[in-house]
């Protein structure tokens, strides 16, 4: 019974990424390999970047005679990476799962059904996981030479370490779910807490370096904090730099019981979990005047409705215009010890100020092509989708409104960072009308990509409007081009153009590019896509 | 009001036509009962003639305008209740209905007196601050033939209306629904509860396998039978 349904959920997981709306209809030959792909690029890329990181913190540890830290952080890092991963799925997974009653109602005991979902939370860390482990097993073995019995100790470590940040997940996510359903605005709280998980993760991330250092001079402290601290972590690092194998059974026990206890726990009361009615408050209508709009306000106000009632929407949605904003004020903040750290590394070489107007404007449309507002925004009409198409409205209005509800938010996220930017670092007038002009255009550019790309590969069979928010294939076409987009253009440059033109030639040339490619995408929505939206949902 | 001519629509992948050459005229001040068993065509049909479903061959025309050709102008004369009202969970009652008569267009003074006119009669006025995903299987039928109304559409379309509704508000529903016909409008309806048609339709048509059976006065279709009868007697002919 559990193969079964981990089975399904597989297929729902693998259909939400490969398939198209069609039931059965595979998403085509081209489209797989595109996505698999960007796995692998995405694997390459932050592979690459823990392998640098745990090749710079193995010889210190090493001299030190801790050499066992060095496995102890990969453990703590990927159990960080999990749970910040994790947390929230656990939390709509295990707890708020729309097919709750329909496996409830089936003769399938209650322990097999949350077992299913913990399994799939399960396979989900080992996914993120692995990117560190492999990245730490590679290095270790480039830097020293292994032993049989070192592997395989390696391998079990692995394979054990993420029943620990899976039991935070189910442990936490449980503590969610208890206040989200106990405040009033849900998507709210249910975002700050997302942002306060994904904040300390990424501040922990940034400040590596400086705590190497620090745990490098005070290595005895610090090792004997994480002893007491973070036993199963500890006993993870002694096991595998020691080979000491009473170590790795006492890792063992640290991962497999608190899981197998949390299991039984939530088993036990999952039918209570399952069943509750969930803080949907009543609210008594007081007859007040309506207020009437245009029918492309109606629906691009719509699609803001929709977007500030999803928490998972909201979050992933706009996490690229949040960091932007980010960004800029750590910029403002930080800006005179940037400039001045640049100017110290590049001291004699080539002229740094004429590169921090377009680095920081390429930094700033880096981060707003991660927001993805608009990209998932016809797939999650889901089943309503009637109501557009039995509508008096033309298919044009209605992306373009999905178009707007991107542009209204990204928008101002791109003129706040940009102001931002503009007071903080030296540039010319032309320069800072061209990084007001760069990053408006590429709002707009992923706002219509986004519905471009989603009328092209919709999906309307989910149970879960996350599945199509974070995994659909149209997110991850729209947000890889927006990313490509914006390096290619700096490859292309530092590779070909550099000799020929000046960053800010090149600016200008990719703003007028994206101009162009905005007022096409405009026309084809606007004029062409009439039969693409009736087609939606044909079967 | 509603004219459908030899409607043909075929799914893809599937052999068999879900609605084959089927043809019906529904008059101003009709109601028009669409019985079937499962799989019959009675949603296809709907969804086509609400402008949701493309069909293959065969013309819709609506107040005498092509479906095909002016789809728009079409749409703005008729409503039309999908068999489960799926309704944007993440906006409240009035909003939905709001927002609905800001896709139709339909001027303030007008929109409210309706919303309270229709929410009194459903006993929904006091639900609509609150946000749809609270709403039982009911309710949420009560919103849609509201937002359905909201315009003063000339042809309802409503696909088994009553199922989830309550006795007394199943009762209302027809109350609204003779007085729309009363006032000039058209019903085109789907239903499996043959009692309901038998008593509330000027006209029935009776679907079997994508084609069209039977049609006409409910009176003369049924004869001296109940339309129960007349029902399963076509439905037997139809495995025979």
């Amino acid at each position: 019974m559990l193969k079964i349904l981990l089975k399904i959920r597989l297929k729902a997981l693998a259909d939400s990424l490969f398939n198209r709306q069609r039931r059965g209809k595979s998403g085509g030959k081209g489209m797989k390999a595109l996505l698999i792909f960007l796995l692998i690029y995405c694997v390459v890329v932050f592979g690459g970047m823990f392998g640098m990181m745990f090749y710079a913190m193995y010889e210190p540890f090493q001299m030190l005679d801790m050499g066992w830290l060095y496995y102890s952080l990969c453990g703590v890092l990927a159990t960080m990476l999990c749970f910040v991963g994790s947390v929230f799925f656990t939390q709509s997974t295990l707890y708020d799962a729309k097919d709750n009653e329909l496996l409830l109602s089936m003769p399938i005991p209650s322990g097999v059904i949350l077992g299913s979902r913990m399994a799939l939370l399960l396979l989900l860390n080992y996914g993120y996981s692995l990117l560190l482990t492999v990245a730490c097993g590679v290095v270790r073995c480039i830097v020293a030479p292994v032993t049989a019995a070192g592997a395989v100790r390696y391998v079990i470590a692995a394979l054990l370490l993420p029943l620990i940040p899976s039991t935070l997940s189910c442990v936490v996510g449980y503590l969610i779910a208890l206040v989200i359903s106990r405040v009033r605005n849900k998507s709210l709280v249910s975002m700050v807490l997302s942002l306060v998980f994904l904040g300390a993760y990424f501040a922990v991330c940034f400040n590596m370096q400086s705590y190497i250092e620090s745990m490098v001079q005070n290595g005895a402290a610090i090792g004997a904090a994480i002893q007491k601290a973070l036993p199963p972590f500890y006993a993870m690092g002694l096991a595998l730099d020691q080979g000491n194998w009473l170590q790795l059974l006492w890792y063992a026990l640290w991962c497999v019981l608190p899981f197998a206890a949390v299991y039984y726990l939530l088993s036990r009361s999952f039918l209570r979990i399952a069943t509750a009615k969930r803080g949907l408050k009543k609210v008594k209508y007081q007859a007040g005047r309506l207020q009437a709009s245009s029918v492309r306000w109606a629906l691009t106000r719509k699609e803001l409705l929709h977007l500030g009632n999803s928490s998972a929407y909201m979050l992933n949605g706009c996490m690229g215009a949040i960091l932007a904003v980010a960004m800029s004020v750590l910029v403002a903040v930080k800006g005179d010890s940037i400039l001045q750290g640049l100017a110290n590394i590049y001291a004699g070489g080539f002229d740094v100020h004429a590169y921090i107007m377009p680095f920081a404007c390429i930094v700033e449309c880096l981060t707003l092509s991660m927001t993805i507002i608009s990209a998932p925004s016809i797939s999650l009409e889901g089943k309503n989708l009637w109501t557009l198409q039995s509508a008096p409205v033309k298919a044009g209005d209605v992306l373009l409104g999905k178009a707007l509800a991107h542009m209204l938010v990204a928008g101002p996220a791109a003129l706040l960072s940009s102001l931002l930017l503009a007071l903080v670092l030296p540039m010319s007038a032309a320069e800072t009308v061209l990084l007001f002009a760069l990053p408006l255009a590429l709002v707009a550019f992923m706002a219509f990509l986004g519905v471009t790309v989603n009328l092209r590969w919709p999906r309307f069979d989910y149970t879960n409007e996350t599945y199509v928010i974070k995994q659909s294939a149209s997110v991850t076409i729209t947000m890889f081009s927006g990313m490509g987009l914006v390096i290619l253009p700096c490859l292309l440059y530092g590779f070909l153009l550099r000799k020929t033109l000046t960053p800010q030639m090149m600016l200008l040339i990719a703003t007028v590019v994206l101009a162009i490619a905005d007022g096409v995408l405009y026309h084809y929505l606007t004029h062409r896509a009439e039969k693409a939206f009736a087609n939606l949902n044909q079967d | 009001m509603l004219r459908i001519e030899h409607l043909t629509k075929q799914y893809s992948g599937k052999d068999q036509k879900a609605v084959d050459d089927l043809t019906l005229h529904i008059q101003p001040g009709e109601i028009y009962g669409f019985i079937g068993h499962n799989g019959a065509g009675k949603t296809t049909t709907l969804k086509s003639c609400a402008g949701i479903l493309r069909f293959d061959a065969g013309e819709i025309f609506i107040d005498g305008i092509s479906l095909k050709e002016n789809p728009i102008e079409c749409k703005r004369r008729m409503a039309y209740i999908p068999d489960n009202p799926d309704l944007y969970e993440f906006l409240s009652g009035i909003q939905y209905l709001n927002f609905v008569g800001d896709i139709y267009q339909v001027p303030v003074e007008d929109r409210e007196k309706r919303i309270a006119e229709y929410s009194a009669a459903l006993e929904l006025t006091d639900d609509l601050g609150s946000k749809i995903n609270s709403y039982s299987h009911g309710m949420k039928q009560k919103l849609a033939v509201i937002a359905a109304l909201i315009h003063a559409p000339r042809l309802l379309m409503m696909d088994e209306p009553f199922v989830g509704l309550d006795p007394k508000a199943a009762h209302t529903v027809k109350e609204i629904m003779r007085r729309f016909c009363d006032d000039g409008g058209a019903i085109f309806f789907s239903t499996h509860v043959l009692e309901v048609a038998e008593k509330l339709c000027d006209k029935v048509a009776i679907i079997r396998g994508g084609k069209l059976v039977i049609s006409g006065d409910t009176e003369a279709v049924r004869g001296n039978e109940s339309l129960e009868s007349v029902f399963l007697e076509l439905v037997e002919e139809g495995h025979a």
